[in-house]
């Protein structure tokens, strides 16, 4: 009988044990952005923003930049992911050419995948017949871009039982659109070490 | 009847003599007047007289006789003579016949009277100065087109006819209560004919059909007529330019109608050939979207030719071009209907600037004046005048007290930079 007693007095104990666990709220803490993430091998938060800021430091120093007299027009191309892992490389280029846009020195016109916006936003104040025309946009006025931006990122995966080794190489390229020449190329590599 | 007679006789005899008395009168009044010519062309002439008229021989050694002054030529007979012949006539004829009727003085009216002949001499009209006449476009369509025809017929007829019938087996009457007797066996004939027709017709004609004509297109160099006007030229309307039947390439011949007058009094003609009319219609999908833009283009390419129409000197060519489009961005099969107006409004005046530009960059010779658009297409800045001339520079030297100083002389060369 008093045995029976202390078993349901241990089951009741734990179960407010558990219930209190539950109830509680996980501990959230802001860290430094800019920190480095060691998390893991997978590209990372360190990995965009070093890709990010080396590209950018780059075509600023470039002759198209230093040379032209007005800011050349440029438009973003898509980043191709030739890893075997996600990578959002818009992120890369978005981060890219909000750095550039900064700088004053670079100005970007729309891009491939942010045209069908341009496009509904045009057919809707010249075709709808809703807007005033003399305050509606025209169509057949978007500047062209003279030089686009464009590349690949690329990795080599090494891993034995308790080492991985991984190598990006981020390429990036300013091309002429209308000649076609290569006017600027860098390229970022990036080595990353784990071991159990 | 007697009376009557009597009545008539007097009357006749009247007549007789009325027409006597007027034949005379005629003749007498024709006499003088043939005479009153010859007096009046004798003062009124400014050549001299008959009588006077010197006749001129050469001599083969090359000395010149002395004129021999010729006695009056005794002109009775000779104007009896034409009198007669002239009686018919009016007086002015009879005045000619009766200063023909000496042989000398017929030649030297003949000889003198075309050199003193008034030969009406037109100038040409002057040209009106700075003025051009511009014509209409003409264009020259060329169209082909294949043609295909093809035609079968047929047609048929058949026609029998046939004939038969017994013949012979004839009977004779019968004679004293003789029963009748056949007199020949029957025989049986028959002839049948048959005719039947086919004919048959195929034709196949195919190529290519090819038309020419000629013509002008009005309403496209309104632009330019009024860009030389505010340039301060004078436009002239040029006559229209009809093709005629059978029309060749001489349809363009300038020249021509320059002879023809069809610009007036203008020193220049601007004359515009359409070389080419594009029109394009396509509809291509935006590249990151799911629209489609559709767009017709029309585009427009002419020669234009400056000549002067006195000389028929080419002062200026050159080549103009235009377009005009018109868009619509929309889903794959939109219904699309296309703004004409839009695109030719765009269409002239891009090809009317363009035209403008090129004619005042060719025309260094014409008094231009330096208003309006001409002004915006001048290749050579106007220079104010003096700038740069050293012989118009003065030279000021600061008085005292900062008071406004005195032109003095210098010797020293002085040399002036252009910015």
């Amino acid at each position: 009988m008093f045995n029976l007693k202390r078993i349901y007095l241990l089951a009741a104990l734990c179960v407010l044990a558990l219930t209190v666990g539950c109830a509680s709220s996980p501990s959230v803490k802001y860290g430094d952005s800019k920190g480095v993430e060691t998390v893991n091998t997978n590209f990372g938060s360190t990995d965009l923003q070093t890709i990010a800021e080396a590209m950018t430091r780059s075509l600023l120093e470039s002759h198209v930049v230093l040379d032209s007299r007005e800011p050349p027009r440029v438009t973003v191309y898509d980043v191709r992911n030739k890893t075997s892992e996600y990578i959002d490389t818009s992120a890369i280029t978005a981060k890219i050419r909000s750095q550039l846009t900064k700088s004053g020195r670079v100005r970007f016109t729309v891009s491939t995948s942010e045209m069908q916006n341009q496009v509904d936003e045009l057919k809707r104040q010249t075709q709808s017949g809703l807007y005033n025309t003399q305050t509606q946009t025209k169509m057949g006025n978007m500047n062209g871009a003279k030089f686009r931006v464009e590349g690949f990122i690329g990795s080599i995966v090494k891993q034995t039982k308790d080492v991985k080794d991984v190598f990006y190489n981020f390429h990036l390229s300013l091309i002429n659109n209308e000649t076609g020449d290569v006017e600027w190329e860098d390229e970022k590599e990036i080595r990353k070490t784990a071991t159990r | 009847m007697q009376n009557d007679y009597l009545k008539l006789k007097p009357i006749q005899t009247q007549k007789a003599g009325s027409l006597m008395v007027s034949s005379m009168l005629m003749m007498l009044s024709v006499f003088c007047m043939s005479l009153a010519s010859v007096s009046h062309a004798q003062i009124a002439s400014p050549l001299p007289p008959l009588s006077k008229v010197p006749e001129v021989k050469a001599t083969q050694d090359g000395v010149v006789a002395q004129p021999q002054i010729q006695p009056p030529p005794s002109t009775l007979k000779g104007e009896l003579v034409d009198f007669k012949m002239t009686i018919g006539g009016t007086s002015s004829e009879s005045s000619t016949t009766s200063t023909s009727t000496t042989t000398s003085a017929a030649t030297t009216s003949n000889v003198l009277q075309p050199a003193l002949a008034p030969t009406v001499i037109t100038p040409p009209r002057p040209k009106i100065p700075n003025s051009i006449a511009v014509t209409d476009f003409s264009v020259k369509n060329e169209y082909q087109e294949f043609f295909y025809d093809e035609k079968a017929s047929s047609k048929a007829s058949f026609n029998g006819n046939s004939n038969f019938g017994p013949t012979g087996g004839g009977v004779a009457p019968p004679v004293d209560g003789v029963a009748p007797q056949a007199q020949s066996p029957v025989t049986y004939t028959g002839t049948t004919t048959v005719t039947a027709n086919s004919d048959s017709n195929y034709s196949k004609n195919f190529g290519t059909k090819r038309t020419i004509s000629y013509g002008e297109i009005r309403g496209i160099n309104a632009d330019i007529k009024a860009a030389l006007l505010k340039a301060g030229y004078k436009v002239v309307q040029s006559a229209p330019n009809l093709a005629k039947d059978k029309q060749g390439d001489e349809y363009f011949d300038i020249r021509e109608r320059v002879n023809r007058g069809d610009f007036g009094d203008a020193q220049y003609v601007l004359h515009g050939t359409i070389v080419n009319v594009d029109i394009r219609s396509t509809n291509d999908r935006i590249a990151g979207t799911n629209d489609y833009t559709y767009r017709l283009e029309y585009s427009l390419l002419a020669d234009f030719t400056l000549i002067n129409t006195e000389t028929l000197e080419v002062s200026a060519a050159f080549n103009a071009m235009g377009s005009g489009q018109d868009m619509y961005l929309g889903k794959y099969n939109a219904n699309y209907v296309p703004k004409i107006n839009k695109i030719t409004k765009e269409l002239l005046v891009s090809f009317g600037q363009e035209a403008e530009k090129k004619l005042y960059e060719q025309l260094p010779n014409l008094n231009k004046k330096e208003t309006g658009l001409s002004s915006l297409f001048s290749s050579k800045q106007q220079e104010a005048a003096g700038v740069g001339d050293p012989s118009t520079l003065k030279v000021y030297k600061q008085g005292k007290n900062n008071d406004p100083g005195k032109e003095i002389s210098t010797d020293i060369p002085l040399t002036i930079y252009k910015k």
